[in-house]
């Protein structure tokens, strides 16, 4: 379930916090549900149990994750990871932005943009990308 | 933890040790790699003081290993190439090794099942990888707070491998043991080893932590409109560079990012990726440094 890609320059940590937020986000890991142990994650994915405990380590620091002294670690409530979530797609709308103004866009002709696919989703119409 | 200071050993008029340093902590993996006869197995020896340094020091938990010390006790060493006694069943070597350890039945019996070990087999009628898992096995169940293992991964088929992992960092996580683990394939040390020492012809050219080793060596690959002159890529911690039509691959200890903006500042920068640097690369990259492998 958590796939480490060695061609990815990603530090190992990362690329394993990674995978257990897209796991929770994608609700394959459901709130208050226990995460694999550090030992049962280092054994099959084969990766030194540091490594594992520092990505735990970081997904408790941003709160994707609590931990129960001696039981282990469990995903947060649904309330408290939404705000998470936005921030997350918060992240890709930036970069879309980014790569809009990239091609040379005024922020005039985004703003309109993002309002008309407000709009037409409001209408349920039409989806922007079928024109 | 181990400690080995300024470790040298001559064999007659041969340098085989010339002042090797390691430093292993506590629950740590160390992956001793190094290239072929670099003194990786002398080192071990050494360790067991099978072989007596001309000079150095070796300690474990600050107390100095000696010939007859109580401390190799704590130790377990499995050689690359493993001789049994004639006639030896697994079991039979299990109650001989009594006398020199104390033996765990439990671990013993359950590790037996785990690799599917039939423990009245003689020994030397075993097949390569099945004698590394026997001896494997009795090097677990004599629970050392320092295990050697000298190439135990060479022979062993992708399924044990995953098994021997599996109960070695189950060892680690529960009883604090200490691991060196040598080898020659590195993919197989690769991402699973705290620390790792590079060793070339008898000394240490690297120790650092795997993780920091990855962070400090790092690989990207460009290429800008025009033409470029390499000499730039000096002040960025050149180590190498390739060019390959009009990319350049560049290995450098400087920050990645300064040189894309460096690039973006002084060229149209036309492609910029950062790859991963895997322990087999870094090896490389480093025995390249000292010359080895650039004979033409």
């Amino acid at each position: 379930m958590i796939r480490i890609d060695n061609d990815n320059p990603k530090a190992i940590y990362e690329q394993i916090y990674d995978e257990i937020v897209r796991l929770i986000f994608s609700k394959s890991l459901k709130p208050d549900e226990k995460l694999p142990s550090v030992r049962e994650l280092a054994s099959t994915i084969r990766i030194n149990p540091n490594t594992i405990q520092k990505a735990y380590k970081y997904l408790e620091e941003d709160n994707y994750i609590y931990s129960v002294k001696g039981i282990g670690n469990f995903v947060k409530d649904a309330d408290e990871l939404k705000n998470l979530y936005v921030n997350n797609i918060k992240d890709e709308l930036y970069n879309v932005i980014k790569s809009l103004k990239k091609t040379g866009l005024k922020d005039e002709r985004i703003v309109e943009m993002v309002k008309e696919f407000l709009n037409s989703d409001k209408k349920g119409g039409s989806d922007v990308n079928n024109r | 933890m181990l400690t080995i200071d300024d470790l040298s050993k001559k064999f007659s008029d041969f340098q085989v040790l010339d002042n090797v340093n390691i430093n292993a902590e506590k629950s740590q993996i160390y992956g001793l790699v190094g290239s072929n006869g670099c003194g990786k197995t002398t080192t071990l020896k050494h360790i067991m003081q099978i072989y007596k340094q001309d000079e150095g020091y070796i300690a474990f938990n600050g107390e100095e290993v000696k010939e007859n010390s109580e401390i190799l006790k704590d130790f377990y060493y499995v050689q690359d190439t493993l001789f049994f006694p004639y006639q030896y069943t697994l079991n039979k070597l299990f109650n001989y090794e009594k006398l020199m350890y104390n033996m765990s039945e439990e671990k013993f019996e359950y590790l037996l099942k785990y690799f599917n070990i039939d423990k009245n087999k003689v020994l030397n009628k075993m097949s390569k990888g099945q004698k590394k898992q026997a001896a494997f096995v009795l090097s677990i169940a004599a629970g050392p707070k320092l295990l050697l293992l000298d190439e135990i991964v060479d022979g062993l088929d992708a399924v044990i491998k995953r098994k021997f992992w599996d109960v070695l960092i189950k060892e680690v996580m529960d009883n604090e043991m200490t691991v060196i683990i040598s080898s020659h394939d590195l993919k197989e040390l690769d991402n699973i080893c705290d620390k790792v020492g590079i060793m070339h012809e008898g000394r240490i050219l690297k120790e650092e932590n795997l993780e920091k080793m990855k962070e400090d060596i790092k690989r990207v690959q460009f290429a800008v409109e025009g033409e470029f002159d390499a000499e730039q890529l000096k002040e960025f911690g050149l180590l190498q560079y390739v060019k390959i039509g009009s990319v350049y691959i560049v290995t450098m200890t400087g920050s990645t990012q300064d040189l894309e903006k460096y690039l973006k500042n002084t060229h149209t920068l036309l492609l910029f990726d950062k790859l991963s640097m895997s322990l087999e690369e870094i090896f490389i990259t480093e025995l390249g440094g000292v010359g080895y492998g650039k004979e033409k």
